[in-house]
């Protein structure tokens, strides 16, 4: 039966393989299979290219406007870049101490739990230790009155102000946004936060900001309400790591990228195994399919006709 | 039909085919816990690829692991 393949079958191979990619041309394999196979491989050939040019051709329209959308922040090599790439836990460890001691003061991360540091930052006593230092409002007791206890693994992450209007009154008037989900809710999320915490500089010739905003090129308008908050030596690094502004920098930032997607490592194991074992099938399913074929394709048409 | 005479007899093919296929209940049996062992080997050398590719960025490699942070 694998021997039986016809010569016709061969000689249209690479003709099928080109057609086959390029579902838009799918109607030349059936007006012009019987045709000269290298002449409408290279229309098919022809074809795409105009494509693919119209499509690169879109490319120049999309670029970013500065004054709308901030200056363009550079693409930085983070550890968890990559398809088989994991966090840098040690990391996370430290830019959670840096929230701790830096932006939790006006930063919620009102969605993460103690719960979540365990295994990724933390062993479950040091996070128990952690949210035993807090104090939370928990609900009516028997006699119906709130009342304050120490936090527990399940509490969420403290807040700093008790409402948005509360946060807006302290801080001039400006939110500081809630820091949970801030990697995947920015465009180009863990650069833009790298560049935009490390990028204070004084305004070109020509700009002024008003009291109380703050320059910040990589800040939609320039104009942003947070001061400079990392500055050398601001925290003393548990592991002794030296606490320059680009590593806490890029501490806060992998942090931050576990907290809005802690599931990457998990998603990327199984994306990279199921691709696989698909490939495989893929195969697998073409050669039966061309098995099962051969029968039809290699057959003979005779037109026997009388007059 | 010229093509079907020539049969390679002692192909790999061939054995495979003697060996798994003859029965229906064999090439099921085969089938099921190929895909059981094979989906475990698969997890196995995946992890093994993850761990070669990620030295010391794993939980466990922190260097500073049970000893409590120090607060403000």
């Amino acid at each position: 039966m694998a021997g039986s393949f016809s010569f016709s079958i061969l000689s249209d191979h690479w003709f099928c393989v080109i057609l086959q990619a390029t579902p838009v041309l799918s109607w030349f394999s059936s007006k012009k299979a019987h045709e000269d196979a290298g002449s409408s491989g290279v229309r098919a050939l022809a074809l795409l290219g105009a494509g693919v040019t119209g499509l690169l051709s879109f490319s120049t329209v999309a670029s970013a406007d500065e004054a709308e959308h901030g200056l363009e922040s550079p693409n930085y090599p983070w550890p968890h870049d990559g398809i088989l790439s994991s966090y840098d836990h040690a990391s996370i460890r430290r830019g959670h101490q840096v929230y701790q001691q830096v932006c939790a003061s006006c930063h919620s991360m009102s969605l993460i739990s103690y719960r979540d540091l365990v295994g990724v930052a933390y062993t479950e006593e040091e996070a128990k230790a952690m949210a035993a230092e807090i104090e939370v409002v928990d609900g009516p007791n028997d006699e119906g009155e709130m009342f304050t206890r120490p936090g527990k693994l399940s509490d969420r992450f403290p807040q700093p102000y008790a409402n948005e209007s509360a946060a807006r009154f302290a801080n001039g008037g400006a939110y500081p946004p809630d820091l949970s989900l801030i990697t995947k809710a920015r465009h180009n999320g863990p650069n833009y936060v790298f560049a935009l915490l490390t990028g204070y500089r004084d305004p070109p010739a020509g700009i002024s900001i008003r009291e109380g905003l703050h320059y910040n090129p990589y800040f939609p308008g320039g104009a942003i309400a947070m001061p400079k908050m990392l500055n050398d030596e601001a925290v003393e690094y548990e592991d002794g790591v030296p606490a320059t502004e680009a590593q806490m920098g890029k501490d806060i930032v992998s942090f931050l990228a576990w907290a809005a997607e802690p599931e990457m490592e998990e998603r990327k194991l199984m994306g990279f195994k199921w691709i696989f074992l698909l490939s495989l099938a893929l195969l697998q399913a073409a050669y039966y399919r061309r098995l099962k074929w051969s029968v039809l394709k290699s057959r003979k048409l005779v037109l026997d006709v009388v007059n | 039909m010229e093509y079907a005479a020539r049969r390679n007899q002692k192909g790999a093919f061939e054995s495979f085919y003697k060996l798994i296929m003859r029965r229906n209940s064999v090439y099921v049996t085969f089938i099921i816990a190929g895909a059981f062992f094979g989906e475990r080997a698969v997890d196995y050398g995946v992890h093994k690829l993850w761990e070669r590719n990620n030295v010391g960025k794993r939980y466990e490699d922190i260097s500073v692991l049970g000893q409590r942070p120090v607060e403000e």
